[in-house]
């Protein structure tokens, strides 16, 4: 089995085998660009923390990629978290945002979706003040403008 | 360190806004400034038909919210879809306050108005608020700059023509309701940049409008006994496409193969290249058809298959899609299309062509195609339609035959303009 060395922003090299990280668009594409063995890829990104919880992800899901093309993925905007991802996606709001915009940048769509809909989940069905409340937001509207709104809102 | 949310980047933020409802778009534009121009750089791809629906069953708190979406995408709102089923009585919003945001839209391209009734046409008055509300959004679209695209559907007929007569710049125009030709053609001569036409009942020779609508590309019209000739069409110079909704002749229609003819009579002149016929064509109107050899796309209805083997002399079709009145023919008559047709790209036919048919079909495409300079043939039919599996496209052989399981052409006509 081929092995890859990922080099993380944080400076440690990780090993993994190469099929596992094929699920990230942009890892695959650098492979595709680059020829040599035994080169080491580097994710200036990306810290060591976070890449060793996508490749659990990745471990877990790694026999589903098979045959699903991106669009296809994309389209799969709907349809539940399953109590493995629920309990691999239930963690702080910081490492959550992370987690987004690592699978953003690694080019991982059913990562992203997950992480996504996962936030999506947290602020659903809340207002204005309680979604400040829980991603830690400044209201930056200033009083007429939220006046305004309040007054469209009747 | 501590990420928050607003480290993300704009696409990620917007990737989130994909999974929550409308009224939590409201609720997290109005959080901060940062999330409101996201929500405003995502509303075409969220909301590329912005849809105010209002009827008896609509919840008066999901009009609240949609009214304040509006409200926050008011400048940049492109397409608006107006669908008002709504009962006359209490309504949950004041209508000049709609009509005032609609007034405001200043990037609206497309508006698409729809009045639905249980009742049918009988039983409205002029004055109740429903038919209010559109009047009031009909005189609104005067004050909108960019307007380009009017599609209506309503019972407020005459209210209809008058305002569209008042409007200068409109290029694509539906109006699913009766309307008298004289108002037609003062449409027609106040909005000179007209290019498409959409028209279901014309009181009058609908002919008339020829000379006043010099820059029309597409018609869409019925075929009216009442109507004496449609041949003065074909002197339209633009005239790119023609759908003909229905005839109410039993075939041959006389007025359909006039019609035929006097494009092949222009056959130097015209700019006709796609034709959609929605009654059935027999033999006879069909021998008439194929006159019009520059056709690229046409569409059509067939109870006999024979009168596919006719289609062999229009060599420049691109696109073909047939319904057939009789199911499991056509097979050897395709065939021959293949054979003769070289330049196609769509073959689109409502029957039960076997898995035997697209074995055939393949040793004709590698006779006559050449794969490196063309596109692979788009095929659907119903008897192959298993071959496409759970995927939307599946290849026989992708340099020369892919099998779609839908097709578009053979749906039903919508009353509202596409894009």
């Amino acid at each position: 089995m081929a092995v890859i060395k990922l080099l993380t922003s944080d400076n440690v090299i990780i090993e993994t085998e190469m099929d596992l990280i094929m699920c990230s668009g942009t890892i695959k594409g650098m492979l595709e660009s680059c020829s040599g063995d035994d080169e080491i890829v580097p994710l200036p990104k990306v810290r060591s923390a976070i890449l060793t919880k996508i490749l659990q992800w990745a471990q877990f899901h790694r026999y589903e990629f098979a045959d699903t093309t991106a669009e296809e993925e994309a389209e799969n905007v709907c349809g539940v978290i399953s109590p493995w991802d629920s309990d691999f996606i239930n963690v702080d709001m910081s490492t959550l945002v992370e987690l987004i915009e690592v699978a953003n940048f690694l080019n991982i769509q059913r990562l992203l979706q997950l992480a996504c809909k996962t936030a999506a989940n947290m602020i659903a069905g809340k207002t204005s003040e309680d979604m400040r409340k829980i991603l830690n937001i400044k209201n930056d509207l200033t009083f007429s403008e939220e006046a305004v709104m309040r007054k469209e809102s009747k | 360190m501590e990420l928050n949310i607003l480290d993300l980047n704009d696409y990620c933020l917007g990737s989130v806004l994909k999974y929550l409802e409308l009224e939590d778009h409201v609720r997290f534009a109005q959080t901060c400034k940062r999330f409101e121009e996201v929500l405003r750089d995502w509303s075409p791809v969220l909301y590329p038909d912005f849809r105010v629906k209002r009827s008896h069953d609509t919840d008066p708190e999901e009009v609240k919210w949609q009214y304040q979406l509006l409200c926050i995408l008011r400048d940049i709102i492109k397409r608006l879809y107006l669908d008002i089923h709504q009962e006359d009585g209490e309504a949950p919003l004041s209508i000049d306050d709609l009509v005032g945001q609609i007034k405001d839209m200043d990037s609206l391209e497309y508006i698409a108005i729809n009045e639905g009734s249980m009742f049918g046409g009988l039983m409205l008055k002029s004055s109740t608020p429903r038919q209010q509300l559109i009047q009031k959004v009909l005189d609104a679209l005067e004050f909108i700059p960019n307007i380009k695209s009017v599609s209506v559907s309503s019972k407020t007929d005459i209210y209809t023509a008058c305002s569209l007569k008042r409007m200068n710049c409109l290029e694509k125009i539906s109006i699913d309701n009766k309307i008298s030709v004289d108002d037609l053609i003062e449409i027609c001569k106040s909005n000179t940049n007209l290019r498409v036409l959409w028209i279901r009942e014309v009181v009058g020779e609908l002919s008339d409008i020829v000379p006043h609508c010099q820059n029309l590309e597409e018609i869409s019209f019925p075929m009216f006994a009442s109507h004496k000739s449609y041949a003065r069409l074909a002197d339209l110079p633009k005239l790119r496409k023609v759908i003909i909704k229905s005839t109410n002749s039993t075939s041959p229609c006389a007025k359909l193969i006039e019609l035929f003819d006097a494009f092949a009579g222009k056959k130097q002149q015209t700019a006709l290249e796609s034709l959609m016929l929605f009654s059935f064509l027999d033999f006879d109107e069909t021998s008439k058809l194929i006159q019009l050899t520059s056709l690229k796309e046409l569409r059509c209805a067939f109870d006999d298959a024979r009168c596919i083997e006719l289609l062999t002399d229009l060599t420049e079709l691109e696109g073909l899609y047939i319904m057939l009145g009789r199911s499991a023919a056509g097979s050897k008559e395709c065939l021959n299309i293949l054979r003769s047709c070289q330049k196609l790209q769509r073959l689109h036919i409502n029957s039960n062509l076997s898995v035997e048919f697209t074995g055939k079909a393949l040793e004709v495409l590698r006779n006559v195609r050449i794969p490196e300079k063309q596109k692979p043939l788009q095929l659907y039919s119903t008897g192959v339609m298993h071959l496409c599996n759970d995927e939307d496209e599946k290849l026989i052989d992708n340099a020369f035959c892919i099998v779609v399981n839908q097709s578009e052409y053979l749906r039903a006509l919508p009353w509202r303009l596409p894009n």
